[in-house]
Order: structure tokens, then sequence, then C-alpha cells
């Protein structure tokens, strides 16, 4: 294997899968928000807008438990390429959760920003 | 020409079923409601202009992984949840069996329980016979040692009986209370296991 140029160290690397995997629920909902959309086109829209590449052995029982705790429902539709497809929508109390998920998320990632500035000043 | 075994719908078809047979522990409307979506996806996935490719057939089932690392995902999130929802020793105990097939942490926690629930079990079962089999007691055999004698023995043990008819109040509560504490420390592993760290931050700040 090649020795990338700029060599991460390790637990760096864990804390970022930590980091990613912890936000993979609230990335998932945000994903429903405005739409309803079949497993792939979710993963689909998490990798072009977030970078959150996960693996799709993870994400389908994820989605089953966000169903069984009530934040989505999903419904089965019949589509053009010949086999059905399962579609997530967002409940009333999913959408509730996602609003206040977010909500944490913005206050907490803004204070962190704050505490950061510094040594982004120092970089630059 | 690819062999009959090897065609890429067979080759679906028998990631299916396997997938298929390991979710048995689930309801079969949801588990049949899996491996459709399962299959839908597999077919999006290896659809290249309206054919299944082999290469892209391929590439997408090792990206699922294999059925019975998806299976567990579903089958032990099932349990587990519903440990959660109910509360109650079997299903704890149920969903705690499963996690042990599959990680060393379940394992653990799963001799964890067994013991707590020996345990309260024995003080229980003391506490139910002593009224039928004054036998039963705790035994102080010697000077440094206890012993709990369970009626099996028709003969008094010797030495003394420290508890008396103490010993039926008393056997109830200690039994209660070991398989209630044992219940919530499994409780409180299975919360831990299911959500990642941040997740849980997060859910505690916004309640």
């Amino acid at each position: 294997m090649a020795v990338p140029t700029t060599a991460v160290p390790e637990s760096a690397e864990k804390w970022e899968v930590q980091l990613r995997k912890g936000c993979l629920e609230l990335a998932i909902l945000a994903a429903l928000w405005s739409d309803r959309l079949y497993g792939l086109e979710i993963m689909r829209r998490l990798a072009e807008e977030s970078d959150l590449i996960v693996p799709e052995g993870t994400v389908y029982p994820l989605l089953n438990r966000l169903k069984g705790e009530g934040l989505l429902m999903s419904e089965w539709v019949e589509a053009d390429a010949g086999h059905p497809r399962k579609y997530y929508r967002l409940t009333a109390a999913g959408r509730r959760r996602v609003t206040e998920m977010a909500r944490f998320w913005q206050s907490f990632s803004a204070s962190l920003d704050d505490l950061i500035a510094p040594i982004r000043k120092e970089r630059r | 020409m690819t062999l009959p075994f090897s065609t890429p719908q067979t080759k679906i078809d028998a990631y299916l079923a396997d997938l298929s047979s390991r979710l048995r522990a689930l309801p079969s409307d949801q588990a049949t409601d899996i491996v459709e979506e399962i299959r839908s996806h597999i077919l999006d996935s290896a659809d290249v202009n309206g054919a299944l490719s082999q290469v892209e057939l391929e590439a997408a089932l090792s990206r699922l992984g294999p059925p019975s690392a998806l299976a567990a995902g579903y089958v032990t999130d099932n349990l587990l949840a519903n440990a959660e929802r109910k509360r109650m020793p079997w299903t704890v105990f149920h969903a705690i069996l499963h996690w042990a097939m599959l990680s060393v942490k379940g394992v653990v926690v799963l001799f964890a329980c067994c013991v707590g629930y020996l345990f309260g079990a024995s003080f229980l079962i003391a506490a139910l016979i002593k009224p039928f089999n004054p036998n039963v007691g705790l035994w102080r055999t010697d000077a440094d040692s206890y012993s709990l004698a369970l009626g099996i023995a028709h003969v008094i043990p010797p030495g003394h009986e420290l508890l008396g008819w103490k010993l039926v109040p008393l056997g109830l509560a200690l039994g209660g209370g070991t398989i209630l504490l044992t219940t919530h420390l499994a409780l409180w592993c299975i919360r831990q296991f299911r959500r990642p760290p941040e997740a849980r931050e997060l859910r505690r700040v916004t309640q």
C-alpha cells in the first residue's frame, strides 16, 4: 500500500469515522426534508452534498431502525425501471426530531468554530 | 459463455435467499419487505443501460457486505430495540443471546447477564421454597464460610441457620432486586451499543 504524503495519525482517522457515524442519522433525516427518496437516492444525495460516503450495509438497517422509531415511513412505488422501489419520507415526529437536531447542530458547530478560530488564523 | 450458476440473476437470488434465511428472527412481513428492498437496490446498482452488468453486480454485492453481516444489522437492532421498548428480563435476554452470536462485547454482556439472573433466580427460589421445606436457608456451615442450601438435601446441613423465616422477604427482595439490576445493566449496555457516542450526546442535549 502506498503511504499517503500527508499521513493522518490513526487516532485522528478514528475520530473522523466516529464523527461521521454520529452524524449519519441527522444526515439521513435531513436528506429527506423536502423529498421522498429511496435508499440508493439517499446515499447518492449524502455522497454528493456532504461527502458522507457510507457503507450500504449500514444505511439500510439504519433506515429500518428510524422507521421502527416512527421517524420515517415507507411506501412501495412502481417505477419505469421494471421493479418497485421503497421510498422513505419523514413522519411528523421525524420532522420534529430533525428540526431539533439541526438547531443543536448549528449552535454546536458555531461554538466549535469560535473555539478553533485561533488555530485557523495561525495556519494561514 | 458463463455457466448457469454464475449468471447475474442466480447470483442475486442466492444472495437474497441467504439474507432471507438469516432474517427469520424478524416478523415475516418485515423480512420480506427488507429482502425486496435489497433486491431493488441491487437491481438499481447493477443496471447498466437496462442490462445487468456482471462487474457492477459484483461491486454492488461487495458494497452491501456478506448477507450474514447485513442481516445481523437488522436482527440485532430489531431485538435490541424490542428489549429497550419492553424492558422485560426475557426480551432483554433474548436480544443479548443474539448479540452474543455477533460480537465479543455481546458475549461478555451475556455472561454477566447469566450470572446476574442465576443469582437472582436462586434467591427467589429459596424464598419461595422456604414455607414448604424448612431445609432451605442460609446456613453457616463453619466459622468463615456461608452456603445457601436450596432444599435439595433432605438432611438439615450441619451448622446453624442465620435467617430463619426472614429468608422469605429477604430472598424475594434480593432476588427481585438482582434480576431488576441485571436487566437494567443489560439495557444500559444495549443503549451504549446501539447509539454512536455523538448521537447520544446530541440526543441528551436536545431533549
